[in-house]
């Protein structure tokens, strides 16, 4: 009998395969048969095969095991390829219905959200509560994953999320005592106030989503993480702003110029890290006027003696944290050579000078750049209430920059120093339980920090002490405990959903008076012509010098925070005679110039004024302001650094060539430099040369702050310090230790020529053999908030550099992150982009699109409807009918 | 040198000279359709291992009922439909979301190819149909044989030769 499976008894022969499948040996065991009825040739069924019965149990639950244990760093296979439920369903949920419907607890009334060709939610609603449970509710459908990864971050505990690989974050995050303040916010919260009303609300809208998740609606990350989305609860929302604080409000200058002063000296360590700025370009125009910027450091002292100190040194939780402050910059400039891009620029313009005589606002905060954006875009309406456009963090109710039908505002990091650390004197090295204050022992608060992995399993136990002041770490060998404006906030978010209801300028500063942390340069404008811009935070106020750049005595009360500034004193500039303000994080104030701030110490070692230099420069020039231009200057190529760099470079290769001692290397060096036209565009390709030269400049000048011994420099002096030793040609810091040589500025400059060209050829090939376009070098890097590479998008050449207005320096992973310009007519007009999409679904055609725009600098029209109708229908992608749940 | 046309193989025109064996193929492909539509079935209503729920009941069925020559057994049956189930929501996804694009991306997230893991869900389908029936079957036979035995008919369900 021929080994056919299907053997036709009658014909004796075999079908073949059916199907394809090779045939099994029990079945040809089989005996064929007539039925009766059809007189279909049936094979009668075998016996069970002991064997083959139990291969295949073994096999079923080899596939069963496989489907439902986790697989490396996969979830189970099962529930992820299951073409239901599992992650293909991330496809389904794509792109927006054409229309939806969903049911939202405690909403009064019906909700109408359209959301329009960008892809932005025009929320209608009856009462602002029903609009913040909307917008939870929408933002949560578009970006659930990262509204939870973001509170975890600030909470401490991503670990439930994400597994031990978070352990470090968690314990940095719990060691600054962010999660104890964001739970004290929300429990000192007037329950009936409208601010514990509006995180209510949102967290109706964001867990009216979760309740309601269909099979294609769970984000991509937690089914490759085999994880759900958790509840939304208020205080996340406050996890979120003090994360945020942390961001930009968060500075330890105190140890990095006390690490200085251990090598140099504390007089160089105050010099090299300044309270002011040495070139001043001020936020708030100085009466009189000073027009230019200007130089008002003088000459650098040398370095001194080294000051006391233990070595630095790493191990424990609390010293991890501390190491990690003082490298986390140091590493960053020795790597790029480069201060961070993490800065933002903003610049209003009064009517009379622009085109059509109406006020311009523009905004662009630099900040971290993810995938999805830190940023969601929202239009809110409440007919006769509110009415507000654009940005939300993704996460917190209400609108933070945007522009309303009368108003507009926009912000940029103060960088205000409202850090402050103490050494404290403690009973025990180890496990102090008590700290010295005024002579008598004070117990130390603890709290008992544990870490759990998703399945709830405690990874890890900390204990993080309090003193009075706030949490208690370990510094090299000694205990140092932090007070932080951050851990005692909490008005941040009141009175910005109370700007948004503004009609003027004025109401505006008035609505934010009592915003705290994290410190801001508010800039606004009005429909009436008003611009006006106010650097709004509260600044502790210090005993004695009241600096707060210097480490102070815990053992005493004496040391402690003696009040906070009166807004009186805040840096604020209304309606300037010039008829322009900007910032770009510069130092608020010029310190010798007349008024209310005069002499008060708001924060030290600045960020260089290059940025806010060069939006000066442009706007000084143009008095005929359009819309385009402010688009325009935001991607603006031209650099204030290279054009204060640049010559001191060529005139030092000058002298050294006059000298003949300039080596051919330098003097072709020189040769390209003279060539560059100081512009940062994609296809330049001397750019490349300059921030080479600079690198070597800043490594070769400041080798005296690198510790003894293998290690980065332990802190990076900015560029404006050292722009102001360039005017000192003979200074001592020229000296190069490791050469052992007492060089000259000129030198130094030269040699740094001679080397950036070295190094650029050698990693570039030849200078125009096309290796040296800045768009082959230059490239910004936006990752996934996983990091996952298949979901960001790396690699994007941009135009700009180091502290151009759109910038672009170090790993690429910071910038732009939104950028608007709104003219404040008859009617209100916006235009804006932010480098990413709405949705948080890699895959959906809403989670880049706004990409290519940015890129190439042009800006959105923002659509701004009174009413549902007002949308056109072809601008209508989605409607969304929200009602009350029963 | 003239080179004949490669011969067509028509599906139909084996059975066409085998009226039996078509008429068990056609009953083949009525009994595959029938239990895609139940993998589907249980594959949108319930988890992913519905499908071997499905199956082992599919292989119970099939251990009680003579098998028509031309239709492979219960477990071949079972693994095809599961993998042809999943195979079609697959393609229904497709067409309501951007399913290559997410393909792509998992296979770089995952490190492989991404059709592999298109591959690799139709495969752990088919597995798991077919081993759950081959488990029914056995099952089946097994119980059905002390049953028969106990209730005098087991010779319904012993083999038994051919009628000729």
């Amino acid at each position: 009998m021929p080994h056919g499976p299907y053997h036709d008894a009658a014909s004796g022969v075999a079908y073949g395969v059916a199907y394809g499948v090779p045939r099994a040996r029990g079945v040809t065991a089989g005996v064929m048969q007539r039925e009766r009825h059809g007189s279909v040739p049936t094979v009668s069924r075998p016996p069970a095969h002991p064997l083959r019965a139990a291969l295949a149990l073994a096999l079923l639950a080899a596939v069963v095991v496989a489907g439902a244990v986790p697989f490396g760093q996969l979830p189970p296979l099962g529930a992820l390829l299951d073409p239901i439920s599992g992650v293909w369903a991330v496809a389904r949920g794509a792109e927006l219905p054409r229309s939806a419907a969903g049911r939202i607890p405690r909403l009064t009334a019906p909700v109408d959200v359209r959301y329009d060709a960008r892809g932005v939610p025009h929320i209608f609603a009856t009462s602002e509560e029903d609009a913040y449970r909307a917008q939870g509710y929408v933002v949560a459908r578009d970006r659930l994953f990262q509204i939870e990864l973001q509170a975890r971050a600030g909470a401490g505990t991503l670990t439930e999320l994400v597994g031990a690989a978070a352990l470090p974050l968690d314990r940095d995050t719990r060691a600054l005592g962010l999660p104890s303040a964001a739970e004290r916010s929300v429990a000192a919260l007037d329950s009936t106030a409208a601010t514990a009303r509006a995180i209510r609300a949102y967290a109706d809208g964001v867990n009216a989503w979760i309740d309601q998740l269909g099979a294609a609606d769970l984000p991509i990350e937690y089914r490759l993480l085999g994880r759900r989305p958790s509840h939304w609860r208020p205080v996340d929302a406050f996890h979120l702003l003090d994360r945020m604080s942390y961001t930009l409000a968060y500075s330890a200058e105190e140890l990095a110029r006390w690490r200085v002063a251990r090598l140099v000296g504390d007089t160089a360590a105050r010099a090299l890290l300044p309270t002011h700025s040495p070139i001043q370009e001020p936020i708030v125009p100085p009466v009189p006027s000073v027009p230019e910027p200007h130089v008002v450091g003088g000459r650098l002292p040398p370095p001194g003696a080294p000051g006391p100190g233990a070595p630095l040194g790493g191990g424990s939780t609390s010293r991890r944290v501390a190491l990690r402050d003082a490298l986390r910059d140091a590493l960053r400039d020795a790597v790029a050579g480069e201060g961070p891009t993490l800065g933002s620029n903003n610049w209003a313009v009064a009517p009379r000078r622009t085109r059509d005589g109406v006020a311009l606002l523009a905004g662009d905060p630099h900040l971290e750049l993810t995938l999805p954006s830190i940023w969601y875009e929202v239009h809110l309406v409440v007919p006769g209430h509110l009415d507000v456009e654009g940005v939300a963090l993704a996460g917190g109710p209400g609108v933070i920059l945007g522009f309303n039908r009368d108003v507009a505002w926009t912000f940029t990091n103060t960088g205000a120093d409202v850090t402050d650390f103490y050494w404290e004197t403690v009973d025990d090295a180890r496990r102090p339980t008590r700290y010295r204050l005024d002579g008598s022992w004070r117990p130390l608060t603890r709290r008992v920090e544990v870490y759990r992995d998703p399945s709830g399993r405690a990874l890890a136990v900390d204990t993080v002490r309090y003193t009075h002041r706030g949490p208690l770490r370990q510094v090299d060998g000694r205990w140092v405990s932090m007070r932080w404006t951050a851990l005692e906030g909490g008005h941040a978010l009141r009175t910005l959903l109370d700007g948004m209801h503004a009609h003027s300028t004025a109401d505006w500063l008035r609505a934010t008076a009592d915003y705290d942390v994290p410190a801001q340069n508010m800039l606004v404008a009005d429909r009436g012509g008003s611009i006006a811009i106010r650097s709004t935070g509260r600044y502790p106020l210090r005993p004695g010098t009241g600096r707060g750049d210097v480490m102070r005595d815990g053992a005493s009360s004496a040391s402690d925070w003696q009040g906070a500034l009166a807004i009186g004193q805040y840096p604020t500039a209304v309606d300037p005679a010039q008829g322009y303000l900007a910032s770009a994080n510069q130092e608020p104030v010029d310190p010798t110039a007349a008024g209310p701030a005069r002499g008060l110490y708001l924060g030290s070692d600045w960020p260089p004024p290059w940025r806010a230099m060069r939006i000066n420069a442009l706007l000084r020039a143009d008095s005929s302001v359009t819309p385009d231009d402010m688009r325009r200057w935001q991607t603006d190529p031209g650099s204030a650094r290279a054009d204060y760099f640049v010559p001191y470079f060529l005139a030092a290769a000058r002298r050294a060539d006059s000298a003949h001692r300039a080596s051919s290397t330098a003097r072709a060096a020189a040769r390209l430099l003279a060539q560059w036209d100081r512009r940062y565009t994609r296809d330049n390709v001397r750019a490349v040369l300059f921030e080479a030269a600079m690198r070597e400049l800043t490594r070769r000048t400041w080798d005296e702050l690198q510790p003894p011994g293998a290690g980065p420099r332990v802190a990076t002096p900015s560029s404006a310090v050292l722009a102001e030793l360039l005017r000192d040609s003979t200074s001592v810091w020229w000296t190069e230790h490791g050469a052992g040589v007492v060089g000259q500025r000129d030198d130094v400059l030269a040699a740094s020529l001679a080397a950036a060209y070295d190094t650029t050829v050698r990693r570039y090939g030849p200078p125009d053999a096309g290796g040296w376009r800045w768009d082959r070098i230059r490239h910004d890097n936006i990752f996934h908030l996983l990091h996952i590479p298949a979901f960001s998008r790396l690699g994007l050449a941009v135009q700009g550099g180091t502290e151009t207005l759109s910038p672009s320096s170090g790993d690429g992973t910071e910038g732009p992150s939104w950028r608007m310009v709104v003219a404040l007519g008859p009617s209100v007009h916006g235009w804006a982009t932010y480098p990413g999409g709405q949705s948080g679904n890699p895959v959906s055609s809403r989670y880049a699109d706004r990409l290519p725009g940015w890129l190439a600098g042009t800006l959105d029209s923002v659509r701004f409807p009174l009413r549902p109708a007002d949308l056109a229908p072809s601008d209508v992608r989605s409607t969304l009918a929200l009602e009350p749940a029963p | 040198m003239s080179v004949s046309p490669a011969p067509m193989i028509d599906a139909g025109s084996v059975p066409r000279d085998r009226p039996h064996s078509r008429s068990g193929m056609r009953r083949g492909r009525g009994a595959l359709l029938l239990l895609v539509a139940a993998f589907v079935l249980a594959t949108v209503v319930g988890p992913w291992w519905d499908v071997a729920v499905v199956a082992f009941l599919w292989g119970v069925w099939t251990a009680r009922r003579p098998r028509p020559v031309g239709e492979p057994t219960g477990a071949v049956t079972a693994g095809v439909a599961a993998a042809l189930a999943w195979g079609a929501l697959l393609l229904w996804t497709a067409t309501r979301g951007p399913l290559g694009a997410l393909v792509t991306a998992l296979g770089h997230v995952v490190g492989i190819p991404g059709a592999l893991l298109v591959l690799l869900a139709l495969a752990l389908a088919a597995l798991l149909a077919g081993s759950a029936a081959q488990v029914g079957t056995a099952v089946a036979a097994a119980l059905g044989g002390a049953l028969g035995a106990r209730v005098g008919v087991a010779a319904r369900s012993s083999p038994r030769p051919p009628d000729r």
